[in-house]
């Protein structure tokens, strides 16, 4: 498979071929390209070798359209909608896995509601909960399969009692700190 | 003195340029770049106005380009730059003096 770093010197020549086109609206080339350089650092971090390949396709669509006559070119907003949609199609099947997790978990914080106030203070089990969901948005933003299905595993101990919620903590935090 | 518009076309080139020459740090350079940019959106969001320096930063960057490459500046320093700027125009000007406290009475 390309890399996509191969395509870089193209894509910076496009770049610069662009800045000088469409010279008077140059901030809005800036834009829409730093918005394409961002996923590309994006993608490079998650290591997800599915989500570079449509990238790369996705880039070389670009460049090669820029070879053919002039009506045949994609815009560079084509370019950053494009990986935009990818990325997007990507986070939207991780977080699908997430939802059905979700009822799961909402049933263990009402069970651990009742407790609430008596065994254990109210502050404790919310603060804990939040932390959790705040690792679960972070771990299940990240396309990187690995890192999801190992918080799966994580989840699907908690939900069968196999786990505390502190162990849950714990691991979830862990994870996050792979990629933080 | 050539302006932001004039300049960013030439910007490019040579970040392109950069692509092609530095073959294994190619990622690396656009992380540098990405940083000139977010600078630059800094310039162009400041309330002062920082334009005019800006392009006079990003003009000394692509002429030292045109050096040998001893004396090339590295995209770091242009974002180093740049956030100078932002903060030379945010610091409030030396008052002139006014005529009535230069008056000896």
């Amino acid at each position: 498979m390309e890399k996509f770093e191969n395509l870089l010197p193209e894509l910076g020549r496009i770049f610069a071929y662009d800045l000088e086109r469409f010279k008077d609206d140059w901030f809005d080339v800036l834009y829409n390209y730093m918005a394409v350089f961002d996923k590309l650092f994006y993608i490079v971090g998650v290591e997800n070798p599915d989500l570079e390949k449509r990238v790369v396709e996705v880039v070389k669509e670009f460049i090669a359209s820029r070879q053919k006559p002039y009506e045949e070119w994609k815009h560079y907003t084509w370019l950053s909608h494009e990986l935009r949609q990818v990325m997007g199609e990507e986070l939207n099947r991780t977080y699908d896995k997430l939802r059905g997790y979700v009822s799961l978990l909402v049933r263990r914080i009402a069970e651990d509601g009742r407790s609430m106030g008596y065994f254990r203070s109210f502050y404790d089990i919310v603060a804990d909960y939040s932390l959790i969901m705040d690792y679960l948005m972070a771990i299940f933003s990240h396309p990187d399969i690995d890192i999801v299905s190992e918080a799966e595993e994580a989840l699907e101990s908690f939900i069968q009692g196999k786990e505390s919620r502190e162990g849950l903590k714990y691991r979830l935090g862990r994870i996050v700190d792979q990629f933080q | 003195m050539k302006k932001l518009s004039d300049l960013m076309p030439e910007l490019g080139k040579v970040l392109a340029h950069d692509f092609e020459r530095f073959e294994i740090t190619r990622m690396g350079i656009l992380v540098e770049y990405a940083r000139v940019f977010d600078r630059l959106l800094d310039v162009l969001a400041s309330p002062y106005p920082a334009e005019e320096e800006a392009a006079k930063a990003i003009e000394e960057y692509i002429a030292s380009r045109q050096k040998p490459c001893g004396e090339w500046k590295s995209p770091d320093w242009l974002a180093y730059s740049l956030k100078q700027v932002v903060e030379e125009a945010r610091k409030p000007k030396a008052k002139k003096p006014l005529v009535e406290d230069e008056l000896p009475f």
